[in-house]
């Protein structure tokens, strides 16, 4: 069974009404996805093309206009308090912007035992878990009294990371954790991310405009273009095989992405 | 040989009072029609050393020693009003995140209005006329209606190739691109990387581009300057330094982004540009 379901989603934002006049723009116009437990989904598109707020949706931080989201078969939408509390723990994020993801004025301990404390661990607990957190992802027990200006964009971002893998989830989306983060970082935050996935099992919705991080962690791919899934393929692995046939969005995106090697 | 366009020689930056080095003794240099790229990761001193070049020393850094000459003239000890001079006449800015380079209260009109009207005496027509065709060239297919847009109303993208705009609307002979595509999507990126490279072949325009992404640099950059913790570690061809890196430094990081490039990433892209 699938762990999350995405059926028929459509969404709109109204944007103006100030000074100008309302409109509507629609960002989603009919998504279905399912989510495997244990499996990375990447969800790749250029831009604006409304893979962040598929994202939302699926973190269940936006509500859909039309269709709905299901978490092992059940309607987030109809879920009471307490289970939604269950449900909101098996499932975490990390966001591209790292600095806009963390209270500035908290120490690294306080960031990454938030969700424990949300989940009622006695406060005893927390520094101890704190520093086994931050040594998964490669720091040491200096950083647990930092605050986030003191660390580099690619340390915060594996804090971020640490968090999200705090009440060790059955479910994480991923929206661009790597775009901003320089070589070293972004490839030990991949690393991080996949030694975690065959660990744990955990499940990833990966979104990246990036067909080379994509191809590097996914095991299976949808491409947006304007609010639509243009294509999908349930085994990554297939698109190497020379004939299937092409999805021109994803031969656009893959054409703009630069060459290893100097001309 | 062809003219040097920026010299940089033994540019050292500390802060005060005997505290840390963050550029330690830096010398290159661009030609006329060249493109160099600056290397290295986050912290090695690029951004410092290229906003030092460009007279933008952050807060407490000073520099203590070495010279920058700007088409064979001095500008290492320019004034703030001498630099202002320089900019986007002799010497054109790209920054890394576009939507803070930009006023928002201002339309794009002001923002070419200003830049135009801080260098020479242009009437409005003019400045229309100039905007215009800097727009058009910028790959913008109604630039009538771009002016009359405000920031918030465009994406990072649009706004980034409004930015190369404004800053090519003087021709500067030199632009600095401290790392203009990071924050775009790969569709953006190529776009403005195009751009920029069209002016170089076309009109000899000369390129320093600080990036982290190796990728930008082999697309972009004849000539590269690999940055550690401040110290030069590499500088040569392209070409030589990708396919033999003399420093342990550059070997990594060309690791690192080969990683980037697995079998499957190039398999997956054969099939996708056969037609």
């Amino acid at each position: 069974m699938s762990l999350m379901e995405l059926k028929g989603i459509t969404k709109s934002y109204r944007q103006g009404g100030l000074f100008g006049s309302k409109r509507e723009i629609s960002v989603l116009k009919g998504i279905d996805l399912n989510i495997e437990p244990g499996r990375c989904l990447g969800l790749l598109g250029a831009s604006g093309c409304g893979k962040s707020t598929l994202g939302r949706l699926a973190l269940g931080l936006e509500k859909p206009d039309k269709g709905g989201v299901f978490y092992k078969g059940q309607d987030l939408a109809q879920l009471s308090k307490e289970e939604k509390t269950l449900w909101r723990r098996n499932c975490q994020v990390v966001f591209q912007n790292s600095h806009g993801a963390v209270n500035p004025r908290y120490e690294a301990w306080r960031i990454v035992s938030e969700p424990l404390l949300n989940y009622g661990w006695v406060k005893e607990k927390l520094k101890p878990k704190a520093e086994e957190l931050l040594a998964s992802v490669g720091l040491d027990s200096t950083a647990l009294f930092k605050k986030p200006h003191q660390f580099s964009g690619g340390e915060l971002q594996r804090i971020c990371v640490a968090r999200a893998l705090a009440l060790e989830p059955e479910f994480i989306v991923l929206d661009e954790p790597v775009s901003s983060l320089d070589m070293l970082n972004q490839s030990l935050v991949l690393e991080l991310l996949s030694n975690l996935k065959i660990r744990s099992g955990t499940a990833f919705l990966f979104i990246s405009h990036d067909l080379r991080v994509i191809l590097k962690m996914s095991d299976s791919l949808a491409v947006m273009k304007g609010g639509r899934i243009t294509s999908f393929s349930d085994e990554i692995s297939k698109l190497e095989d020379p004939n299937i046939p092409v999805d021109p969005t994803l031969r656009t995106l893959a054409s703009a992405v630069l060459e290893a090697e100097p001309k | 040989m062809a003219e040097a366009v920026l010299e940089v020689s033994h540019l050292t930056i500390t802060y005060p009072a005997g505290g840390r080095t963050i550029v330690d003794d830096l010398s290159f240099s661009v030609l006329a029609g060249e493109a160099v790229a600056l290397v290295g990761e986050s912290g090695s001193g690029k951004t410092t050393a290229s906003l030092a070049i460009m007279g933008l020393p952050p807060d407490g850094l000073r520099k203590t020693a070495g010279s920058v000459r700007l088409l064979g003239e001095d500008i290492t000890d320019l004034s703030q009003e001498g630099y202002r001079k320089l900019r986007n006449v002799k010497m054109g800015m790209v920054m890394q995140n576009p939507i803070s380079c930009f006023d928002p209260v201002f339309s794009i009109w002001s923002h070419f209005k200003e830049t135009l009207k801080s260098h020479q005496s242009v009437t409005k027509d003019e400045i229309r006329e100039k905007a215009v065709l800097a727009l058009s060239e910028a790959g913008f297919e109604r630039p009538e209606n771009v002016l009359e847009l405000y920031p918030f109303q465009m994406s990072g993208g649009m706004l980034q190739r409004v930015m190369l705009a404004i800053t090519l609307v003087l021709s500067p002979p030199l632009v600095i691109a401290d790392e203009a595509t990071t924050d775009l999507d790969v569709p953006s990126q190529a776009v403005i990387l195009r751009l920029l490279n069209e002016r170089r072949q076309e009109r000899g325009l000369s390129l320093l581009i600080i990036t982290h992404d190796l990728s930008v640099a082999a697309a972009m950059a004849s000539k590269i300057v690999f940055l550690e913790n401040g110290h030069l570690i590499e500088i040569g061809e392209a070409k030589t330094i990708f396919s033999n890196p003399a420093s342990t430094g550059a070997s990594k990081l060309l690791a690192l982004h080969r990683d980037l490039y697995t079998d499957r990433y190039m398999k997956v892209t054969k099939n996708l540009t056969q037609i």
